[in-house]
């Protein structure tokens, strides 16, 4: 009876150390992607853009704003409830940034709290739609009095002071030239798009593709779960971006889709589990109350040190993971 | 004798730990307004919740008491339940915010615990009181119903 229970006591520590073996600890971090700097979706940014610009920036070494990862004439249209582009992803947002080949850094036009300050208010989604509407309706005024000079052979120099008042609300540094080509080079529907990006610099990148899983196979042996597609991620020194559950996060029922990325992983000795480090997009607050879940407050520049400030960044474990992810999205 | 001496060590230095997290001190803030940046000095104090370390101002680290800065020191009453709470569109802080009456800021201030300029986001009440969102969030853990 003894020589079974020793034999079970040396089968149960060979799968701990198997367990921690496999689960060796991968952090990866650069200039671009790290603890002090974790984005904020502010009042409405959309996760998918965050994460997209965070695979990106992370495989450039640079910040990428996360303003231009949806569709053209998307961003602004977020404010509108009935034109949210429903059942998009992480992959998809890729597409469409790669389609489109324009980017800018983060300093140039920077995506958190981009237009949701103190003043700029959107409350019920209401103020923003308002002004951006009055806006919008500045394009056909132009356009009109572009037509006009035209007619009368002469060239216009800049518009008028009713319509520059109503675009400098959300671009102030927006020069009459500037708005003019937007006009003259722009459909209706993308002004708005081609405002924002004149007001950076375009940055070159290099060419990227992106790859999409989810969980595979059906069977113990042959299953490929969303950890082992991130475990691959993390070991060819990339980080991952995962589309999950977010309600049981925070202890929630339901279902809430979110997007995050996940950029490590670690061995959790009391725990015995493999637990890997998430990087949200809600500025440095944790949310994440599940109790397989716990906040990180690791020091910048020592992961293993407790510096007690949340940093935006959340630990969860690989079972409950595998529970709420549904796929991974790599930029290579 | 001896009992008490150890107990008065003990007390010490419990409230001298605290104490060490829990202070004030001037900062140079700055935050976004209408894309320009603004920059600001004023008193920012640290408090220690959960093992964690936030920031409130200086007027609500004086006023923990009363409402709106009590929202960051007391627990919440009952549940608090925001249409859109999570998922795809903004921050689940942003909107604890919004639903407190205050409104969300994304502010940077030198720190004088981590000796670095850090970058947060804080919910402003009127007459210039304001809580740091984390801890807001912190506070409303299990707290928080997501409404469809």
């Amino acid at each position: 009876m003894n020589l079974l229970k020793l034999f079970f006591c040396y089968l149960c520590s060979m799968l701990f150390v198997i367990d921690a073996f496999s689960c060796s600890t991968i952090i990866n971090e650069n200039q671009a992607i790290n603890r002090s700097n974790t984005r904020n979706q502010d009042g409405l940014g959309w996760c998918y853009s965050y994460v997209s610009s965070d695979l990106l920036s992370y495989k450039e070494n640079k910040r990428i704003s996360a303003i231009g990862f949806v569709k053209p004439g998307i961003y602004f249209d977020i404010a509108i409830p009935r034109l949210r582009s429903a059942g998009e992803n992480v992959g998809k947002a890729i597409d469409v940034a790669k389609k489109r080949n324009r980017f800018c850094l983060e300093k140039d036009l920077p995506s958190s709290d981009y237009v949701l300050t103190l003043k700029n208010r959107v409350g019920n989604n209401t103020f923003l739609h308002a002004v951006l509407n009055d806006i919008l309706s500045t394009y056909d005024k132009i356009s009109d009095s572009l037509k006009a000079a035209k007619k009368q052979g002469r060239d216009l120099t800049c518009v008028d002071e009713e319509s520059k008042n109503k675009i400098a609300k959300i671009f102030p540094s927006a020069s009459c030239q500037e708005i003019l080509n937007s006009v003259k080079n722009s459909t209706k529907g993308m002004y708005l798009d081609r405002l924002l990006t004149s007001s950076c610099r375009p940055v070159q990148v290099k060419p990227f593709t992106r790859k999409s899983y989810s969980e595979e196979g059906g069977w113990f042996f042959d299953k490929v779960t969303i950890s082992d597609h991130i475990d691959k991620a993390l070991e060819s020194k990339n980080i991952a971006g995962l589309t999950y559950n977010y309600a049981p996060i925070i202890n929630s029922t339901g279902t809430a889709m979110h997007a995050s990325v996940v950029v490590g992983r670690k061995f959790n000795e009391k725990t015995r589990q493999c637990e890997y480090l998430v990087r949200n997009s809600h500025g440095r607050s944790c949310a994440a109350s599940h109790p397989e879940t716990r906040c990180d407050t690791s020091c910048n520049e020592d992961i293993n040190k407790n510096c007690k400030r949340t940093n935006g960044y959340f630990w969860i474990s690989e079972r409950f993971l595998n529970n709420v992810g549904s796929s991974i999205t790599v930029m290579e | 004798m001896k009992g008490f001496f150890y107990f008065l060590v003990l007390i010490s230095f419990f409230s001298l730990s605290s104490l060490a997290s829990e202070k004030c001190f001037e900062s140079k803030s700055g935050y976004i307004l209408k894309q320009k940046e603004i920059t600001q000095k004023e008193y920012v104090c640290s408090i220690e919740f959960q093992e964690k370390i936030f920031y409130v101002s200086k007027k609500c680290f004086d006023q923990k008491k009363s409402l709106p800065c009590a929202h960051g020191f007391q627990e919440p009453i009952k549940v608090m339940e925001i249409k859109g709470l999570l998922g795809e569109f903004g921050s689940p802080g942003f909107k604890i915010c919004y639903e407190l009456k205050g409104e969300p800021q994304i502010f940077t201030f030198k720190s004088a615990i981590s000796n670095e300029v850090e970058e947060t986001d804080r919910c402003l009440f009127k007459n210039g009181e304001w809580l740091e969102i984390p801890l807001l969030v912190e506070r409303y853990k299990g707290k928080l119903k997501n409404l469809d």
